[in-house]
């Protein structure tokens, strides 16, 4: 289940312990009182990914899987969160004077 | 065209102003410029100069309209044009001492440092410093124009002053340090001009560590003429909490640069499905690309992949052609990942299983090249598989592919010829491949096990738990079941005492004790051992179990009547009263009666009801007088006190006692033997309590008590539960054959709003289509209940091909001989086999008695596979139209069958459905 990778921030061959470590630090960065739409994702990824069998599940029927056709997609896009990027003062001169 | 239209302006504006004296066009100027609107206020001032000559004040307007449009164009980030409206205010600059304050910012704004810093040195010679003059001169040194103009201030002078943190801090912020440069920052004071940058410094800071409230304070405190007052506006809006998701998302993209990632993807991806639905499948492969390409540059074939897989969803419901979705797949994947995609899509769309399975298994090591991977990827297929099947009741598909599996024998582990078996097999195959999935030992337990052979798969299965879980005792109970089940009571004890020794406290395994101790003591009872069902039950009653004490005290009654009956007398009205006199004259109701005093009434009417149940099943001395004395009893307490019970009493009374039980009594319902003695106890529910209870105890022979009990409910119900309880009703009816019309759902349907209340109803629907089969069963579970009246629809989901090819090759079997190809219909053979028939006539198809027979039976099978014994000619005779009409080669054969039956004289051993099928109409026997 690719979305859940992305939400815990790990690659596709990432071990338990990887998957753990991710996820214990993902719960306390989005606490249910901070960000309870982020904390219920991340802890839906974990119990989709935190062993080897559901990982190898996931692989075998991807997106495959889904219920509904708009599903899969729609849990692509919640999963991602893009993430503040630190640009140096040139670069928002030169966004600012863009056309 | 262009220069016509500003003719035909500028002469109608100098129309316009021709009356109008010096003093008022300069007025009208001021105006124009208040309201930002230079061009106007250039036109104008042209026509001034034509009319009036160039005077001093008018210079002073073109050089204030020229800035103003300078600085729109800026805003617009037309620089070239902005320089070059700055070239021709040049020609009008006044005397600075004479500019207004806003003018004299605006001029410096877009000046070189040094000529700024003269402008302004110009300015200060007949007035007082400006501050907002020093802020924007800060800008202007802050944009990195000129650094050194500011060393011809004065040293004291707070620009000079603070110019070295901000330089500094400048770079620092051009490195994306962002931290360092506040720190930088930190000696510059909220008077001095340098001060919004500082603001602006913590602001990025703050938004970099992702406190959007202290950024959003920050940015809030930014005067609007700060250089970058474009990203700033954009940003304000990106972490208002207040402003709409979509126009953040717009803002977000605006200022894209500071995220890594797409920051808008679900617009992308409704694109990708308003591209899907309107056909549009080249854009929706290029949004497919790009998005993949914006989540993960350096992996965008997974994301490519995940969406593709997606997008097969789509093509299931019909948005999209199957010939669509095929198209898509070749231009978004390459040809490797293709294949085994729509592989796993054959494992899931589970045409056919098991060879879905085989194939997809055998071709693991591709997508698993690790070893340990490729084996857990193997017991999963299979343990999926299995539950797919069992879920469908895949018995028909198992005939159908039965002849294929053997193909796959190594994969799927199936060695039996039972369809049963082989779901046994693949488990237990699985559990082989992978013994510490403990998922596939609690879908093994749930598996039918009914021959020897199938039990002993099962125990091979919890045997391996056994081994694989030391210290759990689920693999314990459920061998004890297993024992029991094979009357192997010994074994189901010494194991039961093993899962004492791994979980002496597991409340499970208590109860299972005592239950066991019931069971052996039900058998001693039988067998007429007495005195080892008495050590049973009383060590059984020894452990105090709350949960199974009524089973204990039921079993215990049963032990005392069987071993007293024969010193009981029949009852006689007034024994109670006889008994507290006497004490010596015993009844079956006075033993009742005595062992159940201490009881409460509930527990009273449970334990006679289970007596009951028990007795049902029994051969005992004088049955019929104890039947009667436990009939009057529980008549008796039921009349006197069915209104002190509770509803949820009344549920448990009522409600099925548990599979577990099954090996204790012949039924598990006491509700028909209840209601059948006090219907009263129907008006004890709750509404929510009768519809739960109903949709558990929906027996045949309940159906009148039931409907009739929803009726009264619904006149007096609410809105809600009066739907609930139509829909049920109606459901009955279709249940019992009283009804059958989609209009009676309709009517219930139609009257509730999408929302909870629909949800109830079709979660309602989905629960009771269990109790229904065929067509009935289809719309309840898909909620659409003109499936019921569709033709060829009565019969969802049935392959029909398949159907044929599982009839067909058995038959050539027995026309074709042991010879004939395995796969193929013989079709010279079978009319051989016709022609003898025809030729012999009637008068000697003895001889043919056995393969005559034969036809029949597989017939007969055909038409349970099918599932439509019991359905009305008419749909089944639609059905047989629609496969002749799909498949003339299937007609050709099967008119062929029935001619051999109708010449043999055998068409009327047939059964309704199978004449019909085969033959179009039914001949009375």
């Amino acid at each position: 289940m690719l979305p859940y990778y992305f939400v815990l921030n790990v690659s596709e061959d990432a071990t338990d312990e990887e998957i753990r470590n991710s996820y214990l630090r993902l719960v306390k960065q989005y606490t249910p009182e901070k960000d309870p739409l982020r904390f219920q994702q991340v802890t839906e990824a974990y119990e989709a990914l935190q062993n080897r069998r559901r990982r190898i599940l996931g692989k075998i029927f991807g997106g495959l899987s889904t219920k509904e056709p708009e599903d899969g997609l729609w849990m692509l896009a919640a999963s991602l969160r893009p993430v503040r990027r630190p640009v140096g003062l040139q670069a928002l001169f030169d966004a600012e004077n863009e056309d | 065209m262009a220069a016509k239209k500003k003719k035909r302006k500028e002469k109608g504006t100098y129309k316009q102003f021709e009356n109008l004296s010096l003093d008022q066009i300069i007025q009208n100027v001021e105006d124009t410029l208040s309201s930002e609107n230079p061009r106007d206020a250039l036109y104008t001032l042209k026509f001034a100069t034509k009319k009036f000559g160039e005077s001093a004040s008018i210079r002073s307007l073109f050089f204030r309209a020229y800035l103003l449009r300078e600085k729109q164009l800026r805003t617009k980030s037309l620089h070239a044009e902005a320089d070059a409206v700055r070239e021709l205010a040049n020609r009008f600059v006044p005397e600075f001492d004479q500019m207004p304050e806003a003018v004299l910012a605006d001029y410096i704004s877009a000046a070189s440092g040094k000529k700024a810093l003269e402008a302004y040195a110009g300015y200060m010679k007949n007035g007082d410093r400006s501050s907002k003059i020093e802020q924007t001169l800060a800008y202007l040194m802050f944009t990195g124009r000129d650094w050194k103009a500011v060393e011809s201030l004065e040293a004291d002078h707070p620009l000079r002053q603070d110019a070295g943190p901000v330089q500094k801090a400048a770079a620092l912020m051009n490195d994306a340090v962002w931290e360092q440069a506040l720190d930088a920052l930190n000696p510059i004071s909220r008077t001095s001009p340098y001060a919004s940058i500082r603001v602006f410094c913590r602001a990025m800071v703050s938004f970099f560590r992702g406190d959007d409230k202290a950024a959003a304070r920050a940015l809030e405190m930014i005067p609007p003429d700060f250089p970058l007052s474009r990203t700033i506006g954009q940003l304000k809006r990106v972490l208002n909490p207040a402003v709409p998701e979509e126009e953040k998302k717009a803002a977000m993209e605006a200022v894209g640069f500071l995220w890594d990632g797409p920051v808008n993807i679900e617009r992308d991806i409704r694109h990708l499905i308003d591209c899907i639905d309107r056909k549009r499948f080249k854009q929706a492969v290029e949004t497919v690309h790009a998005v993949a390409s914006a989540i993960h540059p350096s992996e965008s074939l997974r994301v490519t992949r995940w969406i593709t897989e997606c997008l097969w969803r789509f093509s299931i419901v019909e948005r999209m052609d199957d010939y669509d979705f095929q198209k898509m797949v070749q231009s978004l994947l390459p040809k490797e990942i293709i294949d085994p995609m729509f592989m796993k899509i054959r494992l899931v769309m589970s045409i056919k299983p098991f060879t879905s399975a085989g194939s997809y298994i055998s071709d693991l090591s591709k997508e698993f090249p690790d070893p340990e991977e490729r084996k857990l990827a193997h017991a999963l297929t299979l343990l999926h598989t299995a539950m797919f099947l069992n879920l469908q009741d895949g018995h028909m598909q198992f005939r159908v592919e039965h002849p294929l599996i053997g193909r796959f024998r190594d994969q799927l582990g199936i060695r039996s010829d039972t369809y049963e078996g082989a779901l046994l097999d693949m488990v237990t195959h699985s559990i082989g491949i992978d013994p510490g999935n403990r998922k596939a030992y609690e879908y093994l337990a749930g598996l039918s096990r009914n021959s020897r052979e199938d039990k002993k798969k099962v125990e091979s299965g919890f045997s391996v738990m056994l081994k694989e879980f030391p210290d759990d005792p689920f693999p314990c109970l459920e061998l004890a079941s297993l024992f029991y089940e094979s009357n192997a009571f010994r074994k189901a004890e010494n194991i039961l005492e093993e899962a004492m020794k791994r979980a002496p406290h597991d409340a499970r395994v208590l109860d299972r004790h005592v239950l066991s101790l019931l069971i052996s003591s039900e058998i001693n009872i039988r067998r007429e051992k007495f005195h080892l069902a008495e050590r049973d039950l009383d060590r059984a009653a020894a452990f105090e179990n709350k949960k199974l004490e009524p089973f204990v005290l039921e079993k215990k009654l049963l032990f005392d009547l069987k071993t007293s009956a024969n010193e009981l007398e029949p009852d006689q009205p007034g024994t109670k009263k006889q008994i507290s006199l006497f004490g010596e004259r015993r009844t079956p109701a006075t033993l009742i009666y005595e062992t159940l005093a201490e009881y409460s009434l509930y527990d009273r009417l449970k334990v006679m009801s289970l007596l009951r149940l028990d007795l049902d099943g029994k051969k005992l001395p004088q049955k019929t007088v104890l039947l009667k004395s436990l009939d009057n009893l529980l008549g008796k307490e039921l009349k006197a006190g069915v209104k002190a019970l509770g509803s949820s009493q009344v549920f448990e009374l009522l409600a099925p006692i548990g599979k577990e039980y099954d090996p204790l009594y012949e039924s598990i319902h006491p509700a028909p033997l209840l209601i059948k003695r006090s219907k009263a106890l129907l008006n004890v529910l709750s509404t929510d309590d009768a519809l739960r209870l109903y949709e558990r105890i929906l027996l045949p022979s309940l159906y009148k008590a039931i409907i009739k009990d929803l009726r009264s409910r619904a006149k007096e119900a609410s809105e809600k539960d009066r739907r609930l309880l139509d829909f049920f009703r109606v459901t009955i009816d279709h249940l019992s054959g009283k009804k059958e019309d989609s209009d009676l759902f309709y009517e219930v349907i139609d009257e509730v709003e999408e929302g909870p209340a629909l949800e109830a109803l079709r979660a309602l629907s989905r629960r009771l289509s269990r109790h229904a089969a065929g067509p009935l069963r289809a719309a309840l579970e898909e909620f659409d209940f003109e499936i019921l009246d569709e033709t060829f629809g009565g019969f969802p989901g049935l392959p029909f091909d398949l159907d044929l090819d599982d009839f067909l090759p058995r038959l050539e079997k027995l026309f074709g001989g042991a010879e004939a190809e395995e796969d193929t219909w013989d079709e010279d053979r079978l009319f051989e086999a016709l022609e003898v028939l025809s030729k012999i006539g009637m008068t000697e198809t003895e001889a043919f008695q056995d393969e005559l027979e034969w036809v029949i039976e597989e017939a007969e099978d055909w038409v349970d596979s099918l599932d439509i014994r019991g359905y009305p000619n008419h749909l089944i005779k639609q059905m047989r139209n629609m496969l002749f009409k799909t498949d003339p080669e299937a007609k050709q054969e099967l008119n062929m069958i029935a001619r051999v039956l109708e010449q043999t004289g055998t068409q009327s051993n047939l059964s309704r459905e199978g004449q019909v099928l085969l033959f179009g109409k039914a001949r009375k026997k």
